[in-house]
Protein backbone atom coordinates (compact mmCIF):
# COMPACT_ATOMS: atom_id res chain seq x y z
CA UNK A 1 0.00 0.00 0.00
CA UNK A 2 1.38 3.14 -1.05
CA UNK A 3 1.20 5.52 1.85
CA UNK A 4 2.74 8.42 0.12
CA UNK A 5 0.52 11.42 -0.17
CA UNK A 6 -0.09 12.52 -3.65
CA UNK A 7 0.11 16.20 -4.17
CA UNK A 8 -3.22 17.89 -4.58
CA UNK A 9 -4.25 18.62 -8.09
CA UNK A 10 -4.41 22.28 -7.38
CA UNK A 11 -1.57 22.73 -5.02
CA UNK A 12 -1.47 26.09 -3.34
CA UNK A 13 1.21 28.23 -4.78
CA UNK A 14 2.29 29.98 -1.68
CA UNK A 15 5.94 30.06 -2.34
CA UNK A 16 6.81 32.61 -4.88
CA UNK A 17 3.30 33.97 -5.15
CA UNK A 18 3.43 37.64 -5.82
CA UNK A 19 0.85 39.77 -4.13
CA UNK A 20 0.27 42.74 -6.24
CA UNK A 21 0.05 45.94 -4.32
CA UNK A 22 -2.00 48.62 -5.87
CA UNK A 23 -3.08 51.99 -4.66
CA UNK A 24 -6.55 52.28 -3.19
CA UNK A 25 -9.03 53.48 -5.69
CA UNK A 26 -11.18 56.49 -5.08
CA UNK A 27 -14.22 54.27 -4.55
CA UNK A 28 -12.44 52.30 -1.84
CA UNK A 29 -11.39 55.48 -0.12
CA UNK A 30 -14.96 56.75 -0.15
CA UNK A 31 -16.29 53.51 1.29
CA UNK A 32 -13.82 53.67 4.15
CA UNK A 33 -14.57 57.26 5.02
CA UNK A 34 -17.49 57.58 7.42
CA UNK A 35 -20.21 60.08 7.02
CA UNK A 36 -21.20 62.51 9.69
CA UNK A 37 -24.58 63.83 10.73
CA UNK A 38 -24.36 67.39 11.97
CA UNK A 39 -26.94 69.43 13.84
CA UNK A 40 -26.76 73.19 13.42
CA UNK A 41 -27.92 75.79 15.87
CA UNK A 42 -31.23 77.54 15.39
CA UNK A 43 -31.71 80.11 18.16
CA UNK A 44 -35.48 79.80 17.99
CA UNK A 45 -35.47 76.12 18.90
CA UNK A 46 -35.47 75.38 22.63
CA UNK A 47 -32.29 73.84 23.98
CA UNK A 48 -34.30 71.33 25.99
CA UNK A 49 -36.16 70.37 22.83
CA UNK A 50 -32.87 69.71 21.01
CA UNK A 51 -31.78 67.47 23.88
CA UNK A 52 -35.04 65.54 23.84
CA UNK A 53 -34.91 65.17 20.05
CA UNK A 54 -31.41 63.66 20.20
CA UNK A 55 -32.58 61.25 22.87
CA UNK A 56 -35.59 60.26 20.80
CA UNK A 57 -33.81 59.90 17.46
CA UNK A 58 -30.60 58.18 18.59
CA UNK A 59 -31.61 56.73 21.95
CA UNK A 60 -28.84 58.74 23.59
CA UNK A 61 -28.80 59.19 27.34
CA UNK A 62 -29.72 62.53 28.80
CA UNK A 63 -26.07 63.29 29.63
CA UNK A 64 -24.82 62.57 26.10
CA UNK A 65 -27.70 64.41 24.46
CA UNK A 66 -27.10 67.45 26.67
CA UNK A 67 -23.38 67.48 25.86
CA UNK A 68 -24.15 67.45 22.15
CA UNK A 69 -26.85 70.10 22.53
CA UNK A 70 -24.41 72.39 24.37
CA UNK A 71 -21.85 71.93 21.60
CA UNK A 72 -24.50 72.92 19.06
CA UNK A 73 -25.41 75.94 21.15
CA UNK A 74 -21.85 77.13 21.77
CA UNK A 75 -20.14 76.16 18.53
CA UNK A 76 -23.03 76.53 16.13
CA UNK A 77 -23.00 72.86 15.18
CA UNK A 78 -22.04 69.41 16.43
CA UNK A 79 -21.38 66.02 14.93
CA UNK A 80 -24.10 63.90 16.48
CA UNK A 81 -23.43 60.64 14.66
CA UNK A 82 -20.92 59.07 12.24
CA UNK A 83 -21.12 55.96 10.13
CA UNK A 84 -22.24 54.80 6.74
CA UNK A 85 -24.02 57.11 4.35
CA UNK A 86 -27.28 55.21 4.26
CA UNK A 87 -27.78 55.48 7.99
CA UNK A 88 -26.55 59.07 8.03
CA UNK A 89 -29.30 59.98 5.58
CA UNK A 90 -31.88 58.13 7.61
CA UNK A 91 -30.88 59.93 10.80
CA UNK A 92 -30.81 63.29 9.05
CA UNK A 93 -34.37 62.73 7.86
CA UNK A 94 -35.46 61.78 11.37
CA UNK A 95 -33.83 64.91 12.76
CA UNK A 96 -35.62 66.98 10.13
CA UNK A 97 -38.90 65.44 11.23
CA UNK A 98 -38.07 66.90 14.65
CA UNK A 99 -37.47 70.28 12.99
CA UNK A 100 -33.75 70.22 13.71
CA UNK A 101 -31.38 71.68 11.17
CA UNK A 102 -29.40 68.62 10.20
CA UNK A 103 -26.89 68.08 7.42
CA UNK A 104 -24.67 65.22 6.39
CA UNK A 105 -21.07 65.42 5.22
CA UNK A 106 -18.18 63.12 4.61
CA UNK A 107 -15.94 63.01 7.66
CA UNK A 108 -12.66 64.86 7.17
CA UNK A 109 -9.76 62.51 6.48
CA UNK B 1 -57.08 84.93 40.81
CA UNK B 2 -56.34 82.94 37.66
CA UNK B 3 -53.91 80.14 38.29
CA UNK B 4 -51.13 79.55 35.79
CA UNK B 5 -51.34 76.72 33.29
CA UNK B 6 -50.26 73.37 34.68
CA UNK B 7 -49.22 70.10 33.14
CA UNK B 8 -49.28 66.62 34.59
CA UNK B 9 -48.99 63.12 33.23
CA UNK B 10 -51.87 60.92 34.26
CA UNK B 11 -51.56 57.30 35.30
CA UNK B 12 -52.70 56.19 31.84
CA UNK B 13 -49.83 58.15 30.25
CA UNK B 14 -51.96 60.92 28.81
CA UNK B 15 -50.87 64.49 29.44
CA UNK B 16 -53.25 66.98 30.94
CA UNK B 17 -52.82 70.70 30.45
CA UNK B 18 -55.07 72.74 32.69
CA UNK B 19 -55.63 76.36 33.55
CA UNK B 20 -55.18 77.52 29.95
CA UNK B 21 -56.44 81.09 29.59
CA UNK B 22 -58.39 81.98 26.43
CA UNK B 23 -55.58 84.04 24.91
CA UNK B 24 -53.25 81.05 25.19
CA UNK B 25 -55.85 78.80 23.57
CA UNK B 26 -56.10 81.40 20.82
CA UNK B 27 -52.36 81.23 20.18
CA UNK B 28 -52.61 77.45 19.93
CA UNK B 29 -55.54 77.65 17.53
CA UNK B 30 -53.49 79.86 15.19
CA UNK B 31 -51.20 76.91 14.53
CA UNK B 32 -53.75 75.47 12.11
CA UNK B 33 -53.23 78.46 9.81
CA UNK B 34 -49.50 78.82 10.48
CA UNK B 35 -48.82 75.26 9.40
CA UNK B 36 -51.21 75.20 6.47
CA UNK B 37 -49.79 73.45 3.40
CA UNK B 38 -49.46 76.70 1.43
CA UNK B 39 -46.53 77.99 3.45
CA UNK B 40 -44.11 80.25 1.57
CA UNK B 41 -40.89 78.75 0.27
CA UNK B 42 -38.76 80.50 2.87
CA UNK B 43 -40.73 78.87 5.68
CA UNK B 44 -40.54 75.46 4.04
CA UNK B 45 -36.79 75.90 3.74
CA UNK B 46 -36.53 76.94 7.39
CA UNK B 47 -38.49 73.91 8.54
CA UNK B 48 -36.70 71.41 6.34
CA UNK B 49 -33.34 72.84 5.29
CA UNK B 50 -31.07 71.35 2.67
CA UNK B 51 -29.09 68.41 3.93
CA UNK B 52 -26.10 69.12 1.74
CA UNK B 53 -24.31 72.13 0.27
CA UNK B 54 -24.15 70.33 -3.06
CA UNK B 55 -27.09 71.60 -5.17
CA UNK B 56 -27.67 68.28 -6.92
CA UNK B 57 -27.62 66.32 -3.67
CA UNK B 58 -29.88 68.87 -2.02
CA UNK B 59 -32.37 68.63 -4.87
CA UNK B 60 -32.32 64.86 -4.74
CA UNK B 61 -32.81 65.00 -0.99
CA UNK B 62 -35.84 67.26 -1.31
CA UNK B 63 -37.33 64.98 -3.95
CA UNK B 64 -36.90 61.89 -1.82
CA UNK B 65 -37.72 63.16 1.67
CA UNK B 66 -39.93 66.23 1.51
CA UNK B 67 -43.17 64.44 0.64
CA UNK B 68 -42.88 62.34 3.78
CA UNK B 69 -41.63 65.20 5.97
CA UNK B 70 -44.47 67.51 4.93
CA UNK B 71 -46.98 64.70 5.37
CA UNK B 72 -45.68 64.18 8.92
CA UNK B 73 -45.97 67.88 9.61
CA UNK B 74 -49.52 67.98 8.27
CA UNK B 75 -50.38 65.01 10.44
CA UNK B 76 -48.92 66.71 13.52
CA UNK B 77 -50.95 69.82 12.75
CA UNK B 78 -54.13 67.78 12.35
CA UNK B 79 -53.54 65.97 15.63
CA UNK B 80 -53.14 69.27 17.45
CA UNK B 81 -56.22 70.76 15.82
CA UNK B 82 -58.35 67.72 16.71
CA UNK B 83 -57.12 67.70 20.30
CA UNK B 84 -57.93 71.40 20.61
CA UNK B 85 -61.48 70.69 19.46
CA UNK B 86 -61.90 68.51 22.56
CA UNK B 87 -60.77 71.28 24.85
CA UNK B 88 -62.93 71.59 27.94
CA UNK B 89 -63.78 74.84 29.57
CA UNK B 90 -63.39 74.55 33.30
CA UNK B 91 -64.26 76.82 36.16
CA UNK B 92 -65.38 77.03 39.70
CA UNK B 93 -67.87 79.80 39.20
CA UNK B 94 -65.60 82.79 39.29
CA UNK B 95 -65.33 84.71 36.07
CA UNK B 96 -61.61 84.11 35.63
CA UNK B 97 -61.67 80.44 36.57
CA UNK B 98 -64.57 79.90 34.20
CA UNK B 99 -62.36 81.14 31.37
CA UNK B 100 -59.61 78.64 32.00
CA UNK B 101 -59.60 75.48 29.92
CA UNK B 102 -58.35 71.93 30.29
CA UNK B 103 -56.86 69.93 27.52
CA UNK B 104 -56.07 66.25 27.39
CA UNK B 105 -53.25 65.15 25.09
CA UNK B 106 -53.17 61.37 24.56
CA UNK B 107 -49.69 59.94 25.13
CA UNK B 108 -49.51 58.87 21.48
CA UNK B 109 -50.06 62.51 20.44
CA UNK B 110 -47.27 64.12 22.47
CA UNK B 111 -44.63 63.85 19.75
CA UNK B 112 -47.02 65.41 17.25
CA UNK B 113 -47.61 68.29 19.65
CA UNK B 114 -43.88 68.78 20.14
CA UNK B 115 -43.35 68.83 16.37
CA UNK B 116 -46.24 71.20 15.71
CA UNK B 117 -45.20 73.62 18.45
CA UNK B 118 -41.61 73.62 17.21
CA UNK B 119 -42.67 74.13 13.60
CA UNK B 120 -45.05 76.93 14.57
CA UNK B 121 -42.28 78.77 16.44
CA UNK B 122 -39.91 78.48 13.48
CA UNK B 123 -42.66 79.60 11.11
CA UNK B 124 -43.41 82.71 13.17
CA UNK B 125 -39.71 83.51 13.37
CA UNK B 126 -39.28 83.15 9.62
CA UNK B 127 -42.40 85.12 8.69
CA UNK B 128 -41.54 88.02 11.00
CA UNK B 129 -37.76 87.96 10.60
CA UNK B 130 -37.20 87.36 14.28
CA UNK B 131 -33.62 86.91 15.41
CA UNK B 132 -32.16 85.58 18.62
CA UNK B 133 -31.74 89.02 20.20
CA UNK B 134 -35.45 89.71 19.70
CA UNK B 135 -36.22 86.86 22.08
CA UNK B 136 -34.12 88.29 24.87
CA UNK B 137 -35.65 91.70 25.35
CA UNK B 138 -35.91 92.28 29.09
CA UNK B 139 -39.39 93.73 28.86
CA UNK B 140 -41.43 92.73 25.88
CA UNK B 141 -43.93 95.36 24.79
CA UNK B 142 -46.27 94.30 22.00
CA UNK B 143 -46.23 97.29 19.66
CA UNK B 144 -46.37 95.73 16.20
CA UNK B 145 -46.73 92.46 14.32
CA UNK B 146 -43.15 91.48 15.01
CA UNK B 147 -43.30 91.92 18.78
CA UNK B 148 -46.68 90.17 18.79
CA UNK B 149 -45.02 87.26 17.01
CA UNK B 150 -42.21 87.25 19.58
CA UNK B 151 -44.83 87.03 22.34
CA UNK B 152 -46.50 84.09 20.57
CA UNK B 153 -43.14 82.36 20.14
CA UNK B 154 -42.58 82.69 23.88
CA UNK B 155 -46.04 81.34 24.68
CA UNK B 156 -45.63 78.36 22.38
CA UNK B 157 -42.13 77.79 23.72
CA UNK B 158 -43.42 77.81 27.25
CA UNK B 159 -46.00 75.15 26.41
CA UNK B 160 -43.43 73.17 24.48
CA UNK B 161 -41.08 73.31 27.46
CA UNK B 162 -43.80 71.87 29.69
CA UNK B 163 -44.31 68.99 27.29
CA UNK B 164 -40.56 68.43 26.88
CA UNK B 165 -40.13 68.13 30.65
CA UNK B 166 -43.10 65.81 30.84
CA UNK B 167 -41.76 63.60 28.03
CA UNK B 168 -38.14 63.69 29.25
CA UNK B 169 -39.22 62.33 32.60
CA UNK B 170 -40.17 59.09 30.85
CA UNK B 171 -36.75 58.55 29.30
CA UNK B 172 -33.95 56.66 30.93
CA UNK B 173 -31.86 58.00 33.75
CA UNK B 174 -28.16 58.72 33.08
CA UNK B 175 -25.78 55.79 33.38
CA UNK B 176 -22.50 55.71 35.30
CA UNK B 177 -20.70 55.88 31.98
CA UNK B 178 -22.51 59.08 31.15
CA UNK B 179 -21.59 60.67 34.45
CA UNK B 180 -17.94 59.63 34.09
CA UNK B 181 -17.78 60.90 30.52
CA UNK B 182 -19.48 64.14 31.50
Amino acid sequence: MDTSVAPPRTAPRLAGTQIEERPATEVETQLATPWQVLVHDDPITLMSYVTLSLQKVFGYSLAKAERLMLTVHKSGKAVVWAGDKEHAELYAQKLHSWMLKATIARAPC
Amino acid sequence: MLKGPRVRRRHDGDVQLSGLPPWMVGVLQEIEVLLAPDQPGSVRQRLFPDVSADPDEAEEWRRLTHPELFALLASARDVLVRDLQRLEERGDGSEQEAAAARLLIPSSHVNAWLHALGAARLTLAELHEIEEEDLHEEELVVRDDQTAAVARIHVLGWLQQLLVECEASLLDAPTDEDWNAG
